[in-house]
């Protein structure tokens, strides 16, 4: 009964929420979207209704999060990767059409002088205009231009005073308003002061039947080429649109000199970062479990609890932390020896400190791991081994690492694995620095995913989305690769163990 | 693997004649361990010290009685109005503070609930397509959603376009994506544990007329719970350290998290703001420290199954 009523309030809230939802979208015109919400609805009530599918009632919240932010970013990103997707082509072809003739409008000549009233309805801005010639009254707004009955603002419209109308965010809206009218063709009005308005109109038009845009005072038609509209001199006028460029991007970082030089060096460095990470972490954890398992050792409880403090402390706080402490100009190591270390802006050197900060981080959980391994290794084994008379060294090398090697492998991989992606731990520490001569982007200790994010998130150079995808698209088959590879190998290792 | 291979806890007669066989010099040991201490601890010994230094500079490094005094922390406490006052450079902190901690409870809950309903399907009940999804669900793991990050933030732009509470600058986007993200572990890893819950328990049970709600919420669940904790615990801190999708989604300073602040409030400025950083990665961090080492062995099993720490 319980169940019942539950059941029932459960799927009241998510219907409102899903027809809440779907009006929003019904406003916006966002069929696609809408489509998908009724069908995760419908399913939703299905699901929950019905008595026959009984393990999806458990599966399907999970589902529908991974469809939604695991699978859906997946192909995103994987059809990004074949496009131009950029800041400079991030709009519709119509959008960038419509756009490219609003930059080009002009004042019409001897336009006359409209008389307005600008009105606001707490989010949106409107005009009331009045027109010069028959003095009929309209309500203008970005997508309408409405005769009015009455020359008073209509009902939820109120008029802004002269005061309102001069503050910024106010100018800002109204500034770039552009009520469409119907005569002259194609032309808008422009707000000019607090109760005056001028048509505009622009020289470029966006024929919708050729779907061409052309420059009405020379019937210049614009060339197209890769999403972008071309003037005489060939340049692309900003915005473009997003086409597909097939492999493109991922050609360029085959055969592109611009583009393949900071990659390789990037991917050796990525490598070399993930695998040294890996290695030295693990040799030190290693060593440090073998001598610190020791049943003469005291205190080892207490050893262990401090060493792992490094492990403990949140990696982002670690990461700046040694960013401060291995600062060039005023960083505390430096002043403590007396040196001149060019700890993180000399190339080489920065690679050495990231390294190094990453051993840090890094050795107290191998530490923790490989003392498990060891301990969960039998007692009788060695003690065998040493009644047919193996040295501790033998039984070491022979006996206990083999052992923990079949233990610990997986473990190295997926370790292996999050160095590979490890973002925080190259970005909070260096940036991806120091800057590098071949690039302006990738620095000397950017790993593949920081260069990622830097081409697609950080401004000042257009946000390159499809060629950041594209290298996510190479990451994820070199890390695949790796794993499959590696976990075959180990399972040859089991096997022999 | 399972998770016993590598547990810590202490072994029974076998250890005690290992024991008995170790021999050899231990001084050595010591000094090993003291060089590593050393290692390990100077950083955080040092952040300690400059924090507790109004005046001290990222150089100095002395720490006398006369310089002690606890200005940086009262900073963070302080005023974190950041509209009251343009002259005076304060941090809202303490919301930073509480951020953090919101969205990294809730998002690990949601994510453990979320999880949980999934394994105990794919542990207990028979359904077309189990085998298959369950592969379909490791193989994804193959793609973290790292990768993806700039889909996901152009595609919550897009969605906050029409729907501006889970768009960029949101905290409920931000977890909406922080669910997604690690979810197939988390149902791979209780899966794997669920399965450890002997069958005839809930056997038993149907034949004295349970339904899989009541086997769900009466044997399964009591009896998972200290794993459940272990993996919300391990998702929190992992959260926690979560900087990238932060960085990306959080700009406004007055919704960020930890992580995206203090490197807001640090980059640029070792100098100037070194001791205030300090005291502020004190309070962050001595927390996270403080429950490490209680829950060190909860820890060290779910580390052993598969989880890395962020």
């Amino acid at each position: 009964m319980i169940g019942i009523v539950f059941r029932i309030c459960f799927l009241g809230l998510v219907d409102s929420l899903a027809f809440w939802a779907g009006s929003h979208l019904l406003v916006s015109r966002n069929w696609l979207g809408l489509v998908w919400l009724i069908a995760a609805t419908a399913t939703i009530n299905f699901v929950y209704i019905s008595k026959r599918s009984r393990a999806s009632k458990w599966l399907l919240p999970g589902t529908l999060l991974l469809l939604i932010f695991q699978i859906y970013p997946i192909l995103f990103t994987a059809s990004a990767a074949f496009s131009n997707y950029s800041t400079a082509h991030f709009v519709s072809r119509d959008e960038a059409a419509s756009n490219i003739v609003l930059q080009n409008i002009q004042q019409v000549e001897g336009s006359p002088q409209y008389s307005i009233v600008p009105l606001h309805n707490g989010n949106n801005v409107a005009l009331l205009v009045t027109d010069p010639k028959t003095k009929k009254v309209y309500l203008g707004s970005e997508t309408e231009f409405t005769e009015m009955d009455s020359p008073s603002a209509p009902t939820g419209w109120k008029p802004y005073t002269e005061e309102q109308f001069y503050a910024d965010a106010v100018q800002a809206k109204l500034g770039s308003l552009l009520v469409p009218i119907p005569e002259p063709k194609g032309a808008y009005l422009k707000v000019n002061d607090f109760s005056t308005a001028f048509a505009f109109v622009s020289d470029v038009i966006y024929d919708t039947n050729s779907e061409k845009l052309i420059r009405v005072s020379d019937q210049y038609v614009f060339p197209e080429r890769e999403g972008a509209f071309i003037d005489e001199d060939g340049t692309a006028l900003d915005p473009g649109w997003r086409v597909s460029v097939g492999f493109k991007n991922f050609k360029s970082v085959i055969t592109d000199p611009v583009v393949r030089g900071p990659f390789l060096r990037v991917l050796i460095w990525t490598f070399v970062y993930a695998a040294l990470t890996v290695l030295t972490t693990f040799a030190l954890g290693l060593t440090l479990a073998l001598i610190l398992n020791h049943t003469r050792v005291k205190g080892r409880k207490y050893l262990r609890s401090v060493l792992i403090i490094p492990y403990a402390v949140p990696g982002f706080l670690s990461l700046m932390i040694w960013a401060g402490l291995l600062n060039d100009d005023f960083g505390t190591i430096n002043a403590l020896f007396h040196s001149h270390i060019p700890w993180l802006t000399d190339p080489v050197w920065a690679k050495v400190s990231t390294l190094l900060v990453n051993l840090w981080l890094g050795f107290p959980y191998m530490f923790l791991i490989c003392t498990g391994a060891i301990q969960s290794i039998p007692a009788e084994l060695s003690e065998a081994a040493e009644v047919d008379g193996a040295k501790p060294r033998q039984i070491l090398m022979k006996i206990k690492l083999p052992l923990l090697l079949v233990t610990v492998s997986p473990l190295l991989i997926g370790s292996f694995a999050y160095s590979f992606n490890n973002f925080g731990g190259i970005y909070l520490l260096t940036g991806g620095g120091p800057p590098v001569a071949d690039s302006q982007i990738a620095g000397a200790t950017d790993i593949l995913i920081s260069y990622t994010y830097k081409l697609a998130m950080e401004a000042g150079h257009g946000n390159d989305y499809g060629l950041s995808c594209a290298i996510s698209i190479l990451i994820f088959f070199m890390v695949a690769g790796i794993a499959t590879l590696s976990f075959t190998r180990t399972r040859a290792l089991e096997n022999l163990g | 693997m399972t998770t016993e291979t590598i547990s810590t806890s202490k072994a029974g007669s076998p250890r005690k004649r290992k024991n008995q066989l170790q021999r050899g010099t231990v001084w050595w040991r010591y000094i090993v361990a003291a060089i590593t201490i050393l290692f390990a601890i100077s950083p955080v010994v040092y952040i300690i010290i400059a924090a507790c230094n109004p005046e001290g500079t990222l150089t100095t490094f002395n720490f006398s009685i006369h310089s002690f005094g606890l200005d940086n922390f009262r900073f963070l406490f302080g005023r974190h109005d950041l509209s009251s006052d343009v002259t005076y450079q304060a941090y809202p902190y303490m919301l930073w503070y509480r951020n953090s901690l919101m969205v990294s409870l809730l998002a690990a809950t949601l994510q453990v609930i979320v999880a949980t309903a999934a394994a105990y399907a794919f542990s207990r009940l028979h359904f077309k397509g189990r085998r298959l999804s369950l592969g379909a669900l490791l193989l994804l793991q193959l793609f973290p959603s790292v990768l993806a990050f700039v889909s996901l933030f152009l595609i919550m732009q897009k969605i906050g376009a029409v729907f501006p509470f889970v768009g960029p600058g949101t905290w409920a986007g931000l977890i909406l994506i922080y669910l997604g993200g690690s979810l197939g572990i988390n149902t791979y890893l209780l899966k794997g544990f669920f399965d450890t819950i002997p069958r005839e328990l809930d056997e038993a049970a149907t034949v004295d007329g349970a339904s899989a709600n009541q086997i769900f919420m009466k044997i399964i669940l009591p009896l998972a719970a200290p794993m459940l904790a272990v993996v919300m615990l391990l998702a929190f801190i992992g959260l926690m350290n979560e900087f990238l999708f932060a960085s990306i989604f959080l700009t406004r300073s007055d919704q960020m998290t930890l992580a995206v602040g203090l490197r807001s409030l640090i980059n640029g400025r070792y100098a100037q703001n070194w001791g205030i950083f300090s005291a502020g990665a004190i309070l962050a961090g001595l927390p996270m420290v403080i429950m490490f080492q209680l829950l060190q062995r909860f820890i060290v099993e779910g580390l052993a199954a598969g989880s890395v720490k962020g």
